[in-house]
Protein backbone atom coordinates (compact mmCIF):
# COMPACT_ATOMS: atom_id res chain seq x y z
CA UNK A 1 0.00 0.00 0.00
CA UNK A 2 2.86 2.03 0.93
CA UNK A 3 3.90 2.80 -3.02
CA UNK A 4 0.19 4.20 -3.92
CA UNK A 5 0.87 7.11 -2.54
CA UNK A 6 3.43 8.08 -4.89
CA UNK A 7 2.23 8.92 -8.48
CA UNK A 8 4.13 6.28 -10.61
CA UNK A 9 4.81 8.36 -14.38
CA UNK A 10 7.28 6.36 -16.06
CA UNK A 11 5.93 6.09 -19.31
CA UNK A 12 5.74 9.89 -19.73
CA UNK A 13 8.55 12.14 -20.91
CA UNK A 14 8.06 15.80 -19.09
CA UNK A 15 6.31 17.60 -16.44
CA UNK A 16 2.45 15.99 -15.80
CA UNK A 17 -0.68 17.06 -18.31
CA UNK A 18 -2.68 15.91 -15.57
CA UNK A 19 -1.88 15.65 -11.63
CA UNK A 20 -4.23 14.98 -8.79
CA UNK A 21 -3.41 15.04 -5.23
CA UNK A 22 -5.57 13.93 -2.69
CA UNK A 23 -8.82 14.75 -4.14
CA UNK A 24 -11.86 14.28 -2.57
CA UNK A 25 -15.60 14.50 -3.60
CA UNK A 26 -19.11 14.02 -2.21
CA UNK A 27 -22.75 14.30 -2.19
CA UNK A 28 -24.31 15.10 0.82
CA UNK A 29 -23.17 12.69 3.77
CA UNK A 30 -21.93 10.08 0.72
CA UNK A 31 -18.26 10.25 0.25
CA UNK A 32 -17.72 9.27 -3.26
CA UNK A 33 -14.35 9.84 -3.74
CA UNK A 34 -11.41 9.87 -0.95
CA UNK A 35 -8.13 10.83 -1.16
CA UNK A 36 -7.25 10.08 -5.13
CA UNK A 37 -4.08 10.69 -6.48
CA UNK A 38 -2.66 10.71 -10.09
CA UNK A 39 -0.86 11.85 -12.97
CA UNK A 40 -0.77 11.51 -16.66
CA UNK A 41 1.93 12.27 -18.40
CA UNK A 42 2.46 13.59 -21.91
CA UNK A 43 1.65 11.01 -24.85
CA UNK A 44 0.47 8.92 -22.12
CA UNK A 45 -3.09 6.76 -22.23
CA UNK A 46 -4.27 5.58 -18.71
CA UNK A 47 -6.95 3.96 -17.73
CA UNK A 48 -9.15 4.21 -14.59
CA UNK A 49 -10.23 0.75 -13.45
CA UNK A 50 -12.86 -0.28 -11.15
CA UNK A 51 -16.31 -1.52 -10.09
CA UNK A 52 -19.00 0.03 -10.85
CA UNK A 53 -20.04 2.85 -8.57
CA UNK A 54 -16.53 3.62 -7.43
CA UNK A 55 -17.01 7.28 -8.45
CA UNK A 56 -15.32 6.92 -12.21
CA UNK A 57 -17.52 8.46 -14.05
CA UNK A 58 -17.60 11.70 -11.29
CA UNK A 59 -13.58 12.04 -11.44
CA UNK A 60 -13.29 12.86 -14.82
CA UNK A 61 -16.56 15.36 -14.20
CA UNK A 62 -14.11 17.04 -11.81
CA UNK A 63 -11.24 16.96 -14.39
CA UNK A 64 -13.03 18.38 -16.84
CA UNK A 65 -14.33 21.24 -14.73
CA UNK A 66 -18.34 20.18 -14.70
CA UNK A 67 -18.03 20.03 -11.03
CA UNK A 68 -15.65 21.07 -8.40
CA UNK A 69 -13.63 19.15 -5.75
CA UNK A 70 -13.78 19.21 -2.07
CA UNK A 71 -10.59 18.55 -1.10
CA UNK A 72 -7.04 17.91 -3.04
CA UNK A 73 -5.45 19.39 -5.33
CA UNK A 74 -5.98 19.99 -9.08
CA UNK A 75 -3.80 20.35 -11.95
CA UNK A 76 -3.75 20.77 -15.69
CA UNK A 77 -0.77 22.23 -17.82
CA UNK A 78 -1.22 25.18 -19.46
CA UNK A 79 -4.81 25.36 -18.15
CA UNK A 80 -5.71 27.09 -15.09
CA UNK A 81 -8.82 25.93 -12.58
CA UNK A 82 -11.19 28.49 -14.05
CA UNK A 83 -10.50 27.42 -17.77
CA UNK A 84 -10.78 24.07 -17.34
CA UNK A 85 -14.24 23.65 -19.72
CA UNK A 86 -13.82 24.39 -23.03
CA UNK A 87 -10.16 22.99 -22.53
CA UNK A 88 -9.79 19.60 -21.52
CA UNK A 89 -12.21 17.15 -24.16
CA UNK A 90 -14.53 14.60 -22.01
CA UNK A 91 -16.34 11.80 -24.26
CA UNK A 92 -19.45 10.69 -21.96
CA UNK A 93 -20.75 6.81 -22.16
CA UNK A 94 -23.55 7.92 -24.47
CA UNK A 95 -22.61 9.65 -27.68
CA UNK A 96 -25.16 12.35 -26.60
CA UNK A 97 -25.56 13.21 -30.37
CA UNK A 98 -27.98 15.74 -31.77
CA UNK A 99 -30.69 14.50 -33.36
CA UNK A 100 -31.53 17.77 -35.96
CA UNK A 101 -28.11 17.96 -37.01
CA UNK A 102 -25.99 15.82 -39.53
CA UNK A 103 -22.93 13.89 -38.92
CA UNK A 104 -20.74 16.52 -39.51
CA UNK A 105 -22.79 19.38 -38.00
CA UNK A 106 -22.48 17.04 -34.50
CA UNK A 107 -18.92 16.39 -35.28
CA UNK A 108 -18.03 20.22 -35.61
CA UNK A 109 -19.94 21.21 -32.88
CA UNK A 110 -16.94 21.91 -30.36
CA UNK A 111 -15.30 24.23 -32.96
CA UNK A 112 -18.65 26.01 -33.28
CA UNK A 113 -18.81 26.29 -29.84
CA UNK A 114 -15.54 28.08 -29.46
CA UNK A 115 -16.16 30.43 -32.35
CA UNK A 116 -14.30 28.66 -35.24
CA UNK A 117 -14.74 30.45 -38.50
CA UNK A 118 -18.08 28.87 -39.55
CA UNK A 119 -16.47 27.84 -43.19
CA UNK A 120 -13.79 26.35 -41.86
CA UNK A 121 -15.64 24.13 -39.53
CA UNK A 122 -16.15 22.14 -43.00
CA UNK A 123 -12.81 21.81 -43.76
CA UNK A 124 -11.65 20.61 -40.52
CA UNK A 125 -14.17 18.27 -40.03
CA UNK A 126 -13.82 16.71 -43.72
CA UNK A 127 -9.98 16.14 -43.04
CA UNK A 128 -10.15 13.80 -40.61
CA UNK A 129 -13.66 11.86 -41.06
CA UNK A 130 -11.62 9.77 -43.35
CA UNK A 131 -9.58 7.94 -40.07
CA UNK A 132 -13.20 7.69 -38.44
CA UNK A 133 -14.33 5.82 -41.75
CA UNK A 134 -16.84 8.43 -41.58
CA UNK A 135 -15.95 10.20 -45.07
CA UNK A 136 -19.73 8.81 -46.65
CA UNK A 137 -22.08 9.79 -43.79
CA UNK A 138 -21.14 13.61 -43.10
CA UNK A 139 -24.57 14.60 -44.54
CA UNK A 140 -26.33 11.82 -42.54
CA UNK A 141 -28.61 11.91 -39.22
CA UNK A 142 -27.91 10.71 -36.46
CA UNK A 143 -30.84 8.10 -36.35
CA UNK A 144 -29.61 6.70 -39.84
CA UNK A 145 -26.10 5.44 -38.32
CA UNK A 146 -25.43 1.98 -36.53
CA UNK A 147 -24.14 2.11 -32.68
CA UNK A 148 -20.52 1.98 -33.63
CA UNK A 149 -20.55 4.69 -36.09
CA UNK A 150 -22.17 7.12 -33.78
CA UNK A 151 -19.88 6.72 -30.95
CA UNK A 152 -16.75 7.23 -34.02
CA UNK A 153 -19.26 10.55 -34.33
CA UNK A 154 -18.79 11.21 -30.68
CA UNK A 155 -15.14 10.62 -30.57
CA UNK A 156 -14.68 13.14 -33.31
CA UNK A 157 -16.24 16.09 -31.83
CA UNK A 158 -13.96 14.95 -28.79
CA UNK A 159 -10.52 14.93 -31.05
CA UNK A 160 -11.68 17.64 -32.77
CA UNK A 161 -11.10 20.23 -29.45
CA UNK A 162 -7.94 21.87 -29.84
CA UNK A 163 -6.98 20.19 -26.33
CA UNK A 164 -3.77 18.36 -24.48
CA UNK A 165 -6.32 15.89 -22.64
CA UNK A 166 -8.77 13.81 -23.60
CA UNK A 167 -11.35 12.14 -20.51
CA UNK A 168 -12.99 9.10 -21.94
CA UNK A 169 -15.76 7.90 -19.73
CA UNK A 170 -16.44 4.29 -20.86
CA UNK A 171 -16.69 5.36 -24.88
CA UNK A 172 -17.16 1.71 -25.99
CA UNK A 173 -19.61 0.50 -22.83
CA UNK A 174 -23.21 0.86 -24.72
CA UNK A 175 -21.84 -1.23 -27.71
CA UNK A 176 -22.18 -4.93 -28.74
CA UNK A 177 -18.68 -7.28 -27.99
CA UNK A 178 -17.68 -7.34 -31.22
CA UNK A 179 -18.25 -3.66 -32.44
CA UNK A 180 -16.45 -2.76 -29.37
CA UNK A 181 -13.45 -4.82 -29.97
CA UNK A 182 -13.26 -3.40 -33.32
CA UNK A 183 -13.05 -0.36 -31.84
CA UNK A 184 -11.03 -0.45 -29.32
CA UNK A 185 -8.41 -1.34 -32.20
CA UNK A 186 -9.11 1.41 -34.29
CA UNK A 187 -8.92 3.94 -30.92
CA UNK A 188 -5.50 2.79 -30.83
CA UNK A 189 -4.64 3.78 -34.36
CA UNK A 190 -6.43 7.20 -33.70
CA UNK A 191 -4.29 7.41 -30.53
CA UNK A 192 -1.37 6.80 -32.27
CA UNK A 193 -1.39 9.73 -34.68
CA UNK A 194 -2.74 12.30 -31.70
CA UNK A 195 -0.53 14.57 -29.92
CA UNK A 196 -2.44 14.32 -26.78
CA UNK A 197 -2.63 12.19 -23.67
CA UNK A 198 -5.88 10.30 -22.36
CA UNK A 199 -7.49 9.37 -19.01
CA UNK A 200 -10.15 6.22 -19.61
CA UNK A 201 -12.42 5.09 -17.15
CA UNK A 202 -13.69 1.76 -17.60
CA UNK A 203 -15.02 -1.61 -16.18
CA UNK A 204 -13.36 -3.81 -18.76
CA UNK A 205 -9.80 -5.25 -17.32
CA UNK A 206 -8.87 -6.45 -21.20
CA UNK A 207 -9.67 -3.10 -22.39
CA UNK A 208 -7.59 -1.71 -19.72
CA UNK A 209 -4.50 -3.67 -20.71
CA UNK A 210 -5.60 -3.39 -24.34
CA UNK A 211 -5.16 0.69 -24.26
CA UNK A 212 -3.24 1.80 -21.70
CA UNK A 213 0.42 2.44 -20.70
CA UNK A 214 -0.57 2.65 -17.15
CA UNK A 215 -3.94 1.24 -15.20
CA UNK A 216 -5.07 2.77 -12.06
CA UNK A 217 -7.08 0.40 -10.31
CA UNK A 218 -10.20 1.79 -7.83
CA UNK A 219 -12.38 0.11 -5.11
CA UNK A 220 -15.67 1.50 -4.03
CA UNK A 221 -17.08 3.19 -1.01
CA UNK A 222 -15.43 5.16 -0.96
CA UNK A 223 -13.98 5.55 -4.54
CA UNK A 224 -10.09 5.51 -3.77
CA UNK A 225 -7.06 4.22 -5.52
CA UNK A 226 -5.30 0.82 -4.42
CA UNK A 227 -2.67 -0.17 -7.07
CA UNK A 228 -1.22 1.46 -9.76
CA UNK A 229 0.14 -0.77 -12.98
CA UNK A 230 2.72 -0.68 -15.55
CA UNK A 231 1.46 -2.45 -18.56
CA UNK A 232 4.53 -3.54 -20.90
CA UNK A 233 4.32 -2.69 -24.32
CA UNK A 234 3.23 -5.02 -26.18
CA UNK A 235 5.09 -5.76 -29.82
CA UNK A 236 1.54 -5.41 -31.50
CA UNK A 237 -1.14 -4.19 -29.60
CA UNK A 238 -4.38 -6.74 -30.69
CA UNK A 239 -6.79 -9.47 -28.50
CA UNK A 240 -4.61 -11.99 -29.23
CA UNK A 241 -1.56 -9.89 -27.04
CA UNK A 242 -3.79 -10.39 -24.25
CA UNK A 243 -3.42 -13.90 -23.95
CA UNK A 244 0.88 -13.61 -23.77
CA UNK A 245 1.65 -14.69 -20.38
CA UNK A 246 2.73 -11.43 -19.01
CA UNK A 247 -0.29 -9.82 -19.81
CA UNK A 248 -2.51 -12.84 -18.12
CA UNK A 249 -0.37 -12.74 -14.97
CA UNK A 250 -0.90 -9.07 -14.93
CA UNK A 251 -4.84 -9.92 -15.34
CA UNK A 252 -4.73 -12.23 -12.84
CA UNK A 253 -3.10 -9.33 -10.52
CA UNK A 254 -6.29 -7.04 -10.99
CA UNK A 255 -8.61 -9.36 -10.53
CA UNK A 256 -7.09 -10.29 -7.28
CA UNK A 257 -7.16 -6.66 -6.20
CA UNK A 258 -11.16 -6.53 -7.24
CA UNK A 259 -12.42 -9.35 -5.95
CA UNK A 260 -10.73 -8.52 -2.58
CA UNK A 261 -11.88 -5.01 -2.18
CA UNK A 262 -15.10 -5.90 -3.32
CA UNK A 263 -15.60 -8.32 -0.76
CA UNK A 264 -13.77 -5.48 2.20
CA UNK A 265 -17.36 -3.34 0.69
CA UNK B 1 -42.95 16.76 -50.18
CA UNK B 2 -44.76 17.96 -47.19
CA UNK B 3 -48.60 16.40 -48.87
CA UNK B 4 -46.48 13.17 -49.76
CA UNK B 5 -48.46 11.01 -47.41
CA UNK B 6 -51.68 13.14 -48.11
CA UNK B 7 -52.61 10.40 -50.13
CA UNK B 8 -56.38 8.96 -51.18
CA UNK B 9 -56.03 6.20 -48.44
CA UNK B 10 -55.96 8.83 -45.61
CA UNK B 11 -58.45 11.52 -47.04
CA UNK B 12 -60.58 9.28 -48.48
CA UNK B 13 -62.63 7.65 -45.23
CA UNK B 14 -63.42 10.90 -43.29
CA UNK B 15 -64.82 12.35 -47.04
CA UNK B 16 -66.77 9.89 -47.64
CA UNK B 17 -68.51 9.48 -43.63
CA UNK B 18 -69.11 12.96 -44.21
CA UNK B 19 -70.81 12.77 -47.54
CA UNK B 20 -73.21 9.72 -46.24
CA UNK B 21 -73.59 11.83 -43.00
CA UNK B 22 -74.58 14.86 -45.04
CA UNK B 23 -76.91 12.66 -47.77
CA UNK B 24 -78.40 10.86 -44.56
CA UNK B 25 -79.29 14.13 -43.01
CA UNK B 26 -80.70 15.60 -46.32
CA UNK B 27 -83.12 12.55 -46.88
CA UNK B 28 -84.33 12.37 -43.47
CA UNK B 29 -85.00 16.32 -42.84
CA UNK B 30 -86.81 16.05 -46.09
CA UNK B 31 -89.01 12.31 -45.97
CA UNK B 32 -89.81 13.53 -42.50
CA UNK B 33 -90.60 17.08 -43.07
CA UNK B 34 -88.55 18.78 -41.05
CA UNK B 35 -88.71 22.66 -40.51
CA UNK B 36 -85.97 24.53 -41.94
CA UNK B 37 -86.05 26.89 -39.23
CA UNK B 38 -85.63 23.45 -36.75
CA UNK B 39 -83.15 21.76 -38.97
CA UNK B 40 -82.03 23.29 -41.89
CA UNK B 41 -80.86 20.22 -44.94
CA UNK B 42 -77.53 20.70 -45.86
CA UNK B 43 -78.52 21.61 -49.48
CA UNK B 44 -80.11 24.83 -47.63
CA UNK B 45 -77.17 25.58 -45.80
CA UNK B 46 -74.94 25.06 -48.90
CA UNK B 47 -77.28 27.86 -50.21
CA UNK B 48 -76.70 30.37 -47.63
CA UNK B 49 -73.15 29.75 -47.66
CA UNK B 50 -73.18 31.09 -51.37
CA UNK B 51 -75.89 33.69 -51.29
CA UNK B 52 -74.41 35.48 -47.90
CA UNK B 53 -71.19 34.93 -48.90
CA UNK B 54 -69.82 38.43 -48.74
CA UNK B 55 -71.56 38.46 -45.16
CA UNK B 56 -70.16 35.58 -43.88
CA UNK B 57 -66.59 36.55 -45.01
CA UNK B 58 -67.00 40.54 -43.41
CA UNK B 59 -67.48 38.36 -40.14
CA UNK B 60 -65.04 35.95 -40.46
CA UNK B 61 -62.47 38.45 -41.02
CA UNK B 62 -63.03 40.05 -37.79
CA UNK B 63 -62.77 36.29 -36.06
CA UNK B 64 -59.75 35.39 -37.79
CA UNK B 65 -57.93 39.32 -36.69
CA UNK B 66 -58.63 38.09 -33.26
CA UNK B 67 -58.04 34.21 -33.26
CA UNK B 68 -53.99 35.64 -35.16
CA UNK B 69 -53.71 38.30 -32.56
CA UNK B 70 -54.51 36.50 -29.88
CA UNK B 71 -52.69 33.74 -30.88
CA UNK B 72 -49.42 35.56 -31.33
CA UNK B 73 -50.19 37.15 -27.65
CA UNK B 74 -50.57 33.56 -25.89
CA UNK B 75 -47.53 31.80 -27.54
CA UNK B 76 -45.26 35.06 -26.55
CA UNK B 77 -46.67 35.08 -22.82
CA UNK B 78 -46.81 31.11 -22.83
CA UNK B 79 -43.12 30.81 -23.55
CA UNK B 80 -42.02 33.51 -21.65
CA UNK B 81 -43.87 31.87 -18.38
CA UNK B 82 -42.70 27.97 -19.64
CA UNK B 83 -39.15 29.51 -20.12
CA UNK B 84 -39.44 31.38 -16.46
CA UNK B 85 -40.51 27.91 -15.02
CA UNK B 86 -38.43 25.60 -15.71
CA UNK B 87 -35.59 28.00 -15.59
CA UNK B 88 -35.86 28.89 -11.98
CA UNK B 89 -37.32 26.87 -9.14
CA UNK B 90 -39.10 30.22 -7.12
CA UNK B 91 -40.94 30.98 -10.51
CA UNK B 92 -42.45 27.49 -11.31
CA UNK B 93 -42.96 27.03 -7.03
CA UNK B 94 -44.56 30.37 -7.05
CA UNK B 95 -46.71 30.78 -10.65
CA UNK B 96 -47.06 27.08 -11.72
CA UNK B 97 -49.69 25.84 -9.36
CA UNK B 98 -51.83 29.24 -9.95
CA UNK B 99 -51.62 28.84 -14.06
CA UNK B 100 -53.01 25.33 -13.40
CA UNK B 101 -55.78 26.69 -10.38
CA UNK B 102 -56.52 29.04 -13.60
CA UNK B 103 -57.48 26.46 -15.77
CA UNK B 104 -60.61 25.23 -13.03
CA UNK B 105 -61.90 29.20 -13.67
CA UNK B 106 -64.91 28.88 -16.79
CA UNK B 107 -63.73 31.08 -18.81
CA UNK B 108 -66.88 31.74 -20.23
CA UNK B 109 -68.10 33.64 -16.70
CA UNK B 110 -65.15 36.18 -17.31
CA UNK B 111 -66.08 37.40 -20.76
CA UNK B 112 -68.99 39.48 -18.89
CA UNK B 113 -66.40 41.16 -16.69
CA UNK B 114 -63.90 41.30 -19.30
CA UNK B 115 -66.21 43.38 -21.00
CA UNK B 116 -67.19 45.49 -18.37
CA UNK B 117 -63.38 46.04 -17.96
CA UNK B 118 -62.25 46.87 -21.56
CA UNK B 119 -64.96 47.03 -23.33
CA UNK B 120 -66.52 45.57 -26.66
CA UNK B 121 -63.47 45.98 -28.98
CA UNK B 122 -60.93 43.36 -30.00
CA UNK B 123 -58.97 43.13 -26.74
CA UNK B 124 -61.80 41.86 -24.68
CA UNK B 125 -61.59 39.10 -27.54
CA UNK B 126 -57.82 38.86 -27.06
CA UNK B 127 -57.67 38.18 -23.82
CA UNK B 128 -60.62 35.91 -23.51
CA UNK B 129 -58.36 33.66 -26.31
CA UNK B 130 -55.01 34.08 -24.78
CA UNK B 131 -56.88 32.99 -21.07
CA UNK B 132 -58.05 29.94 -23.20
CA UNK B 133 -54.80 28.58 -24.96
CA UNK B 134 -51.67 29.80 -23.24
CA UNK B 135 -52.31 27.08 -20.87
CA UNK B 136 -51.73 24.15 -23.83
CA UNK B 137 -48.48 26.26 -25.03
CA UNK B 138 -46.76 26.61 -21.32
CA UNK B 139 -47.74 22.77 -20.51
CA UNK B 140 -46.25 21.87 -23.32
CA UNK B 141 -43.34 24.09 -23.92
CA UNK B 142 -41.97 23.22 -20.18
CA UNK B 143 -42.29 19.47 -20.66
CA UNK B 144 -39.93 20.34 -23.95
CA UNK B 145 -37.48 21.87 -22.03
CA UNK B 146 -37.49 19.66 -18.99
CA UNK B 147 -36.77 16.78 -21.70
CA UNK B 148 -33.20 18.62 -22.03
CA UNK B 149 -30.38 16.43 -20.47
CA UNK B 150 -28.49 17.32 -17.63
CA UNK B 151 -25.97 14.93 -19.64
CA UNK B 152 -26.22 16.86 -22.59
CA UNK B 153 -25.73 20.37 -20.98
CA UNK B 154 -22.66 18.93 -19.18
CA UNK B 155 -21.14 17.88 -22.46
CA UNK B 156 -22.18 21.66 -23.90
CA UNK B 157 -19.84 22.73 -21.05
CA UNK B 158 -17.04 20.57 -21.81
CA UNK B 159 -17.34 22.04 -25.11
CA UNK B 160 -16.80 25.60 -23.59
CA UNK B 161 -20.68 26.63 -24.29
CA UNK B 162 -22.00 29.95 -23.22
CA UNK B 163 -25.40 30.03 -21.20
CA UNK B 164 -26.56 31.52 -24.00
CA UNK B 165 -25.35 28.59 -26.56
CA UNK B 166 -26.65 26.27 -24.58
CA UNK B 167 -30.16 28.12 -24.91
CA UNK B 168 -30.10 28.78 -28.90
CA UNK B 169 -28.26 25.55 -29.21
CA UNK B 170 -29.40 22.96 -27.13
CA UNK B 171 -32.78 23.87 -25.18
CA UNK B 172 -34.69 25.58 -27.62
CA UNK B 173 -34.31 22.96 -30.35
CA UNK B 174 -35.00 20.14 -28.18
CA UNK B 175 -38.26 21.58 -27.11
CA UNK B 176 -39.04 22.93 -30.19
CA UNK B 177 -41.03 20.04 -30.94
CA UNK B 178 -43.07 20.01 -27.88
CA UNK B 179 -43.67 23.96 -28.67
CA UNK B 180 -45.86 23.18 -31.70
CA UNK B 181 -48.00 20.46 -30.61
CA UNK B 182 -48.91 23.45 -28.09
CA UNK B 183 -49.16 25.49 -30.64
CA UNK B 184 -51.39 23.01 -32.92
CA UNK B 185 -53.92 22.58 -30.04
CA UNK B 186 -54.12 26.34 -28.80
CA UNK B 187 -54.75 27.37 -32.96
CA UNK B 188 -57.73 24.89 -32.58
CA UNK B 189 -59.06 25.92 -29.30
CA UNK B 190 -58.07 29.97 -30.49
CA UNK B 191 -61.50 29.83 -32.40
CA UNK B 192 -63.74 28.77 -29.15
CA UNK B 193 -62.17 31.91 -27.21
CA UNK B 194 -62.83 34.09 -30.53
CA UNK B 195 -66.62 32.76 -30.55
CA UNK B 196 -66.82 33.39 -26.89
CA UNK B 197 -66.26 36.97 -26.70
CA UNK B 198 -68.03 38.17 -29.38
CA UNK B 199 -71.08 36.34 -27.70
CA UNK B 200 -70.79 38.52 -25.06
CA UNK B 201 -69.95 41.26 -26.65
CA UNK B 202 -68.85 42.45 -30.07
CA UNK B 203 -70.39 44.42 -33.01
CA UNK B 204 -68.79 41.78 -35.56
CA UNK B 205 -67.60 38.64 -35.74
CA UNK B 206 -69.03 35.13 -36.42
CA UNK B 207 -70.31 34.51 -32.89
CA UNK B 208 -71.73 37.83 -32.95
CA UNK B 209 -73.76 36.81 -36.46
CA UNK B 210 -74.55 33.63 -34.85
CA UNK B 211 -76.25 35.21 -31.40
CA UNK B 212 -77.85 37.77 -34.06
CA UNK B 213 -79.11 34.60 -36.42
CA UNK B 214 -80.27 32.54 -33.74
CA UNK B 215 -83.35 34.81 -32.42
CA UNK B 216 -84.26 35.43 -35.75
CA UNK B 217 -84.84 31.95 -36.54
CA UNK B 218 -82.14 32.31 -39.43
CA UNK B 219 -81.28 28.40 -38.49
CA UNK B 220 -79.24 27.98 -41.83
CA UNK B 221 -77.18 31.12 -41.45
CA UNK B 222 -76.21 29.93 -38.17
CA UNK B 223 -75.06 26.67 -39.40
CA UNK B 224 -73.28 28.68 -42.31
CA UNK B 225 -71.13 30.34 -39.55
CA UNK B 226 -70.18 27.44 -38.28
CA UNK B 227 -69.51 25.78 -41.06
CA UNK B 228 -67.11 28.63 -41.44
CA UNK B 229 -65.40 28.42 -38.13
CA UNK B 230 -64.06 24.71 -38.72
CA UNK B 231 -63.07 25.15 -41.90
CA UNK B 232 -61.15 28.60 -39.97
CA UNK B 233 -60.03 26.13 -37.11
CA UNK B 234 -58.53 23.55 -39.90
CA UNK B 235 -56.76 26.27 -41.85
CA UNK B 236 -55.32 27.44 -39.18
CA UNK B 237 -53.95 24.05 -37.53
CA UNK B 238 -53.04 23.45 -41.14
CA UNK B 239 -50.60 26.76 -41.20
CA UNK B 240 -49.20 25.80 -38.04
CA UNK B 241 -48.65 22.36 -38.74
CA UNK B 242 -47.01 23.04 -42.35
CA UNK B 243 -44.69 25.81 -40.58
CA UNK B 244 -43.76 22.91 -38.08
CA UNK B 245 -43.16 20.54 -40.75
CA UNK B 246 -40.65 23.30 -42.50
CA UNK B 247 -39.09 24.32 -38.91
CA UNK B 248 -39.00 20.41 -37.98
CA UNK B 249 -37.78 18.63 -41.46
CA UNK B 250 -34.80 17.74 -39.72
CA UNK B 251 -36.05 16.20 -36.20
CA UNK B 252 -36.74 12.83 -36.27
CA UNK B 253 -39.97 13.01 -34.92
CA UNK B 254 -41.00 14.87 -38.22
CA UNK B 255 -39.38 12.17 -39.99
CA UNK B 256 -41.78 9.05 -38.21
CA UNK B 257 -45.14 11.28 -38.34
CA UNK B 258 -47.08 10.03 -40.95
CA UNK B 259 -48.85 12.57 -42.20
CA UNK B 260 -50.27 15.74 -41.49
CA UNK B 261 -54.08 14.86 -41.59
CA UNK B 262 -53.18 11.94 -38.97
CA UNK B 263 -52.90 14.23 -36.66
CA UNK B 264 -56.71 15.66 -36.80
Amino acid sequence: MSDNSEPVNPTAEGPAVLALAGIGFGYGHDQVLNDVSLQVGPGEFVTVLGPSGCGKSTLLKLIAGVVEPMEGQLSVRHTSADERLGNISLMQQRDLLLDWRTVAENAGLGLELSGVDPSEIPVQVKRIADAFGLEDVLERYPWELSGGMRQRVALMRTLLVDSELVLLDEPFGALDAITRSTLQLWLLDVVDQQDKSFLMVSHDIDEALLMSDRIVVMAPNPGRVIEQIIVPRISVKSHEALLEPEILDLKRRILSLLSNKEQVA
Amino acid sequence: MIWKNLGWNVLLPPVLTVVVALFAWEVIVRVMDVQTWLLPPPSMIFKELVDSFSLLSKHAGTTLAEMVVGFAVSVALGVTLAAGIASFRTVERSLYPLIIASQTIPIFTLAPLLIIWVGTDIMSKVIVIVLFTFFPIVISVVTGLRQVEGEMVDMFRTLGASQRQILIKLMIPTALPNVFAGMKIAAVISVIGAVIGEWVGASSGLGYLMKLSGPQFLTARVFAAIVFLSVMAMGFFAVVALVERYVLRNHPSSQRSKGMLGEL
